[in-house]
């Protein structure tokens, strides 16, 4: 079963992989509306805006009960009609029966997740009731027969060709234009008179107002305010997460929605609607059956309320759909919406939206495209922990459906690395013969993938059997967390970074190797991980009351230290413990820890010049924690050096996602793009975290170093200038 | 100072395709006839009933967009009873005219009442929107323009919209492409109220 939900899978990302319209349509529409976010935030507070949303949003769905029987109350005043709809069922049901009711033939739609959520048009169509969408984009969508692919560009897959293309075969127009102008006028013609004519307007809403009644809805078109304002009876379907409590909420909100999904100060038109409407065009009424207009408020449930009390999926409700996740996301701006399945929300987002809304089978085909990689944390504008629900949502499935093999292989670094760091010359062979990489393969391993070389000497033993060094009368003190990957894989990182970290006058402990809880954590199976968060914070906690700060060469180690364990500890005693606080702010990369340290005085490091040049890639959770560019500041700090950083979204690999083999092609397609800027730069390469270093070791056939290698290297006088490093791949 | 919001209004409207304009209460229907120039029917809001009749003066077809509003000596006023006639005015009609609640100077947006005189069609349906708007309301923020428009107690019906610029699209190869199912084209006057 599993086997053959991969085996989809990975046939519909080589199908979109292999569609050179659809990737150049993507990667020009993600980088505009990326670029363009930027830009809009320039000027604000975002941090401040952002933190106020969540506010907003976390208290809204706390008291979601008693804002449905306040809005309620509203709605009813002003003359509207209110529905709350258990089900998708429900309220295609209820929206039906209104149109039978009213003797309805045609429908005017504007864009609106939520209605594609309930699969409004189909019921509607059963009825022989034509349903047209006005939103350009879906409108050309349903034209093709198709499915939106994105929350804000529907038609973000088509290129203009195709449009013209789907024009002239559906509309009655041998030869369309061919400019984007000229489409746009003829859609306008085609559908002004449908505006005119139609009996009803069904439209989403963005946010819905408790205190006052308020419908929100935000559009450039103005195919929202028609759908709103001409035809007699106007139908608003809501989810029940876009209830706030107070008009002033809205400000925040407001500030924040189109920025994030346009990158639009606001955008060319806000609605608000409270009451019904008054347009005198239809005094006069349409049929016999419509002298009045009327408004209707269907609310839906369709597992919101379920996941409201639900402490792990609550924030989900949060999210205001403005589609910011997608466009960071490197899995999603590789293949599309599409391949997220039919449902409306795509990405990893959608994976947990499907999750609530329309089932846990339908959402475990698609939590594996989410690598948890953290880069769309950044953007959300109202702070919804993506790849955390991802984790939760392949806990849930582990549980219900049951973990694979392959899961709990690569849960366990730790073991792996125990069991096979002691006969390393034999497992590094032993593990790329053939037998092995049947196994693999069998397992669902892509055999062609290297798994990162175990050495003989851990980080551990070296360090037990050093000479120890003096530092000195030193004032910082350091345990270094020694994880599986840098102990067993690349003891040398572990190495560079005592030298680094002594040159500088740091004291250093290093206790017992310890997982971080990252691997298992990303395999959904979250009760050991839980136990090492815990462990951890006991071993590494006291000692940060004594003043140590902690300092990671991997990036995703310290990501577990710094925002993992709140969430794993989450329902447990240890939630209030204050070494949790302790920890998450003495916890550092150790490229931030020494760009820090010299800064502010308190480490001093002598460099020499190394006559290299550097091109840098920062690791996703560097990014999504705000460091993004430590490494680089850290290599500027040797004399004479020259920096270049590339911008690329992810390497592809994420922990196991690249050697999954459904997915194998996708994480080399994402590897793709920073392999192409790191060709453009001769430098050395430098990346901290292993899996982007086995990724482009693999990929580009170049060494990679830690910003540790680099810095120790540079410690010494150039003439002895060997490196300490050595490569994860041979 | 005052002048400080206006010209940020007026840039940051630019900035999303639409235009801005000050002259002084006189000087409005001249202004206005300058705009809507080539113009066949222009609809106005009834409040604006007073600049109808000067542009008709002017020669310019203008008629006040509502069927309640009694016919006055000069603005020709919408027939009543036909849908189709009215519908096909409206449709046909070049320009909308309607007043400003508010105007916001951090994105060059103004608020319209579309709970009053047909202002909502008039300012959507027809392909160029002009709207008049009272220097001395314009804003600096959403925050404060929102706490001004919020619906007070007990009032039944409130509906406005904030216009940002022309009705616009990226749906195609995220090409901008100005005037989809909204107006192409946006003229806010700014009438100073000088001393
Ligand atoms: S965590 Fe990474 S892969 Fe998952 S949705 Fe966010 S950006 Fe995409
Ligand atoms: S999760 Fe956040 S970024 Fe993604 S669509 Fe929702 S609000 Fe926007």
């Amino acid at each position: 079963m599993a086997e053959t939900g991969h085996r989809l899978m990975q046939r519909e990302i080589s199908l979109a992989l292999a569609d050179p319209t659809l990737r150049t349509a993507l990667k020009r529409a993600m980088a505009i509306l990326y670029q363009r976010r930027e830009s809009a935030f320039a000027s604000i507070d975002y941090e401040a805006l952002r933190s106020r949303a969540h506010a907003i949003k976390e208290a809204a769905i706390a008291r979601n009960a008693e804002l449905l029987v306040e809005l309620e109350q509203r709605v009813l005043t002003a003359g509207g009609h209110f529905f709350l709809a258990q089900s998708a069922e429900d309220a295609r049901q209820y929206i039906a029966n209104l149109a039978r009711n009213k003797g309805v033939q045609l429908v005017v739609k504007s864009k609106s997740m939520t209605s594609e959520e309930i699969d409004v048009n189909h019921a509607l169509e059963q009825l022989g009731i034509e349903v047209v969408e006005t939103d350009l984009g879906e409108r050309i969508i349903q034209l093709a027969g198709e499915h939106p692919s994105h929350l804000i560009v529907p038609a973000i897959h088509k290129s203009k060709e195709e449009i013209v293309q789907i024009f002239a075969e559906n509309m009655d127009v041998p030869n369309p234009p061919s400019d984007a102008e000229g489409l746009t006028l003829l859609m306008r013609r085609d559908l002004r008179q449908r505006f005119i004519t139609a009996d009803m307007g069904i439209t989403g809403a963005n946010f819905v107002v408790a205190e006052t009644g308020t419908v929100v809805l935000v559009e450039n078109e103005g195919n929202i305010r028609l759908t709103t304002e001409l035809p007699p009876v106007h139908v608003a379907v809501v989810g029940l997460e876009k209830i706030i409590p107070r008009f002033a909420d809205l400000a925040t909100l407001l500030e924040l929605l189109p920025r994030s999904a346009t990158g639009q100060l606001l955008t060319a038109y806000v609605s608000f609607i409270s009451g019904v409407a008054s347009s005198e065009i239809l005094d006069t009424g349409r049929a016999t059956q419509m002298r009045e207009r009327e408004f209707h408020l269907v609310i839906l449930d369709n597992g919101r309320r379920a996941a409201a009390r639900d402490p792990e999926l609550r924030e989900l409700l949060y999210c205001i759909r403005c589609g910011a996740c997608l466009n960071a996301c490197a899995p999603y701006r590789n293949v599309g919406g599409h391949v997220y399945g039919v449902h409306p929300y795509p990405g990893g987002i959608g994976c947990a939206w499907a999750y609530i809304t329309s089932g846990h089978a339908e959402a475990k085909q698609i939590n594996g495209l989410c690598t948890t990689c953290s880069r769309c944390t950044e953007v959300c504008p109202t702070k919804v922990d993506i790849p955390w629900l991802n984790t939760v949502i392949k806990q849930r499935n582990n549980q219900e459906f049951g973990a694979g093999f392959r899961q709990r292989v690569f849960a366990r670094a730790d073991l792996m690395g125990a069991a096979f760091s002691p006969v390393a010359p034999v497992a590094n062979v032993g593990l790329r013969t053939m037998p092995a990489r049947w196994s693999f393969a069998l397992m669902g391993i892509d055999p062609e993938k290297r798994l990162p070389r175990y050495e003989r000497e851990t980080f551990t033993n070296w360090y037990r059997h050093r000479h120890s060094v003096s530092v000195g009368q030193s004032h910082r003190r350091v345990v270094l967390f020694v994880d599986c990957f840098m102990n067993h894989n690349l003891p040398q990182v572990g190495k560079a970074a005592v030298q680094v970290l002594e040159a500088a006058g740091v004291e250093i402990a290093v206790v017992h190797n310890s997982c971080c809880g990252r691997p298992a954590m990303s395999q959904g199976l979250l009760e050991v991980p839980r136990r090492w968060a815990q462990q951890n914070l006991d071993k590494l906690g006291h000692l940060v009351e004594e003043g140590y700060d902690v300092v990671c060469v991997e990036p995703s180690c310290l990501s577990a230290l710094r925002d993992d364990y709140r969430r794993l500890l989450e329902q447990t005693p240890s939630a209030s413990d204050p070494r949790l606080h302790l920890l998450e702010e003495h916890s550092y990369d150790f490229a931030e820890y020494i760009v820090n340290g010299v800064r502010d005085g308190s480490l001093s490091l002598r460099l020499t010049p190394v006559h290299s040049a550097f091109v840098v890639h920062g690791h996703c959770h560097q990014k999504s924690i705000g460091i993004g560019s430590a490494p680089a500041e850290a290599l500027r700090l040797i004399p004479d050096v020259t920096v270049h950083e590339v911008d690329a979204l992810c390497c592809g690999m994420v922990g196991s996602f690249g050697y999954k083999q459904e997915y194998s092609d996708l994480s080399r397609a994402i590897g793709e793009e920073l392999f192409e800027q790191l060709r453009a730069h001769g430098g050395e390469i430098v990346a901290c975290g292993i899996s982007c270093r086995s990724q482009i070791e693999q990929g580009l056939g170049r060494r990679v170093f830690h910003p540790a290698e680099i810095l120790s290297r540079a410690l010494r006088p150039p003439l002895s200038g060997s490196n300490i490093g050595g490569g994860t791949a041979s | 100072m005052a002048h400080e919001l206006t010209d940020a209004f007026s840039d940051a409207l630019r900035a999303c395709g639409g235009s801005a304009m000050v002259v002084s209460a006189h000087g409005l229907a001249d202004a206005v006839a300058e705009v809507v120039d080539q113009e066949r029917v222009v609809l106005v809001t009834p409040d604006l009933l007073g600049l109808a009749e000067s542009l008709r003066q002017k020669g310019i077809d203008a008629r006040v967009g509502s069927s309640q509003h009694s016919l006055s000596a000069t603005a020709v006023s919408l027939p009543s009873a036909n849908l189709d006639e009215v519908s096909s005015i409206f449709c046909r009609a070049e320009c909308g005219i309607t007043g400003a609640l508010l105007g916001i100077s951090a994105s060059g947006t103004v608020a319209i009442d579309t709970q009053h005189g047909n202002a909502g069609l008039l300012s959507c349906l027809p392909p160029h929107h002009v709207a008049i708007l009272r220097e001395g309301a314009i804003q600096k923020t959403l925050e404060g323009a929102l706490e001004t428009l919020a619906p007070q107690p007990g009032v039944r019906d409130c509906r406005f919209v904030l216009v940002t610029g022309p009705s616009r699209t990226s749906d195609i190869e995220m090409m901008s492409v100005l005037g989809v199912h909204g107006p192409l084209k946006l003229d806010v006057i700014i009438v100073r109220e000088d001393a």
